[in-house]
């Protein structure tokens, strides 16, 4: 197993009566992009902003690339990228000026990468955070974490306000960001945006992983909807695995989970007239661990 | 700010035989206006003295001090409001760096105010002729006030270390100042409210007195600058502990 960029043990916090995250664990090999998903409240955020060092945790340990994220918060935020769900900055900035703070406090010119950031996600560098769009602040935010090149990126549902194409560009980026060596944890409360960026996926709900496995075993697990017509009734039983929810003389809808090769092995022993094959109905896994 | 200030001491020549005489002869306001300078006017109100009310003016005060508690107030308490901090702290920078870069450019800006505040007042009494106040006589004046404004913002940048609302650091300035002004106004009248004085920001800020003994007031500017840094240190304490 690859070395963990970011270890969650026991991990612990409230505000106030309020317990945001309960006995947390996680953990996120290096060179993946994990997806962090769950509905509001889940915990999500907090997680992210405790990795940052903004929030100290009650208990347990959180840990990311090989740093304490309380105790040694400094060091790490000069190795990670951070967008934050509701990016937001100084009114008067532009992205050329913002760049350019951001290079003063890193020590390091981060115009030029940072530039050809913004252009490739088609961000006017010279317009004022006060007019921006909701989308475009997030393109700033993505540049200003991406331009560090840096080893582990924490973003807080990065893509929402940005439109089809900046998402495949942002895609694209991430992608590149791992080939580089990054890791990536990324949260959002809709399955699309993760089934399409991410190899690994925990659940959290009411503050903890609930499950934690990657994308291709959560498609296995995950259920097809399934409809078979016959010209005549079918010789044989069904496989057990298929559920049948509506049967008359020759249509049969049901539900199959994991492999398909047994059913399709099945169905090539029977009259078939037609069959419908569903693609794994991930979106209904997802939300049988919210509800 | 000159403009205010200009605007106070302007019309002290043309009035100030009638206001001399108006306040030598009425009991009330030589208590009323001894007791916001920390002074016993029953004696005469002389020109310096005079002129010394105006460096106590609420709105000069109110400017100050708001102008350092506008300062304190930025961070952290007005970035965790309007959602900027975390863009700014994800970066690496330490807190008290942040913390400290705020608080250098408040102190700067308030040194530029109470500078321009000076210079407003050395333009408006230019009228007095040779009987006005001269630079060195205010200077005293001057740096007292800066020092006064230096401690509250060390303590708006404790009440801000502690909030997530700039609007709760705001308030801690109109009661500061309110409570100032209001033991320096009832201090003549009211007996049992001189104890409390020492509790109000006027006790420590007495242009009346440095015009009046012509003295640098070493030790009150000492205590104010003393006591706003040890808020501050307070404050950068708390920031390095609490949740953003």
């Amino acid at each position: 197993m690859a070395k963990a960029a970011l270890s969650a043990v026991g991990l612990s916090k409230s505000y106030g009566r309020r317990a945001a995250l309960q006995g947390l664990h996680l953990e996120v090999p290096q060179g993946t992009i994990c997806g962090l998903l769950g509905p509001n409240g889940a915990g999500k955020t907090t997680t992210l902003r405790t990795a940052l060092g903004f929030l100290r945790p009650d208990a347990g340990v959180l840990t990311a690339l090989g740093l304490d994220c309380w105790r040694d918060s400094l060091a790490l935020r000069s190795r990670v990228g951070y967008l934050s769900a509701d990016m937001r900055f100084y009114p008067w900035l532009t992205p050329r000026k913002a760049l350019t703070l951001a290079s003063a406090i890193r020590g390091r010119d981060l115009t030029k990468t940072g530039l050809l950031l913004a252009e490739r996600l088609r961000l006017e560098p010279d317009l004022r955070t006060v007019g921006m769009s909701r989308g475009n602040l997030q393109k700033l935010g993505l540049t200003l974490a991406l331009a560090h090149q840096p080893e582990l990126l924490i973003l807080d549902e990065p893509s929402s306000g940005l439109d089809p194409l900046v998402q495949e560009t942002f895609a694209e980026l991430l992608l590149e960001a791992q080939r580089g060596g990054a890791t990536v944890l990324l949260s959002s409360h809709t399955f699309a945006e993760v089934s399409r960026l991410c190899q690994d996926v925990a659940v959290v709900k009411e503050g903890r992983v609930v499950a934690h496995e990657q994308l291709d075993a959560f498609r296995g697990r995950a259920a097809r909807q399934v409809v078979l017509v016959f010209s005549t009734p079918p010789a044989a039983d069904p496989p057990s695995a298929l559920q049948i929810e509506h049967r008359s003389e020759n249509v049969w809808r049901g539900r199959w989970t994991g492999d398909t090769g047994p059913l399709l092995a099945w169905c090539a022993h029977q009259p078939i007239q037609d069959a419908e094959i569903s693609p794994p109905l991930l979106d209904d896994a997802f939300l049988d661990f919210y509800r | 700010m000159f403009g205010l200030c200009w605007l106070l001491a302007a019309p002290i020549a043309p009035l100030r035989e009638g206001v001399l005489k108006l306040v030598s002869e009425t009991p009330f306001l030589q208590r009323l206006v001894g007791g916001i300078m920390g002074l016993d006017l029953s004696g005469q109100l002389t020109l310096q003295l005079l002129v010394s009310t105006t460096w106590a003016h609420p709105f000069l005060l109110i400017a100050c001090w708001g102008f350092a508690t506008l300062g304190a107030s930025r961070f952290p308490a007005r970035e965790l409001e309007q959602g900027t901090l975390d863009t700014l702290m994800c970066q690496p920078l330490s807190r008290t760096r942040a913390l400290l870069a705020h608080t250098l450019v408040t102190l700067l800006g308030l040194l530029g105010l109470t500078a321009v505040a000076l210079l407003g007042f050395t333009v408006g009494l230019r009228p007095l002729g040779n009987d006005a106040p001269t630079l060195t006589q205010m200077l005293p004046v001057a740096a007292s006030l800066w020092a006064s404004s230096v401690f509250m913002l060390g303590l708006a940048t404790l009440v801000s270390a502690h909030s997530r609302h700039a609007g709760r650091v705001t308030g801690t300035l109109l009661g500061v100042t309110l409570w100032s002004l209001l033991l320096a106004y009832l201090k003549p009248f009211v007996p049992w409210t001189a104890p409390l004085a020492p509790s109000g920001l006027l006790h420590y800020y007495r242009p009346g007195e440095i015009m009046q003994s012509g003295t640098w007031p070493l030790a009150s500017i000492a205590g104010l600058l003393a006591a706003g840094l040890a808020l501050w240190l307070l404050a950068a304490r708390k920031l390095n502990t609490r949740d953003l």
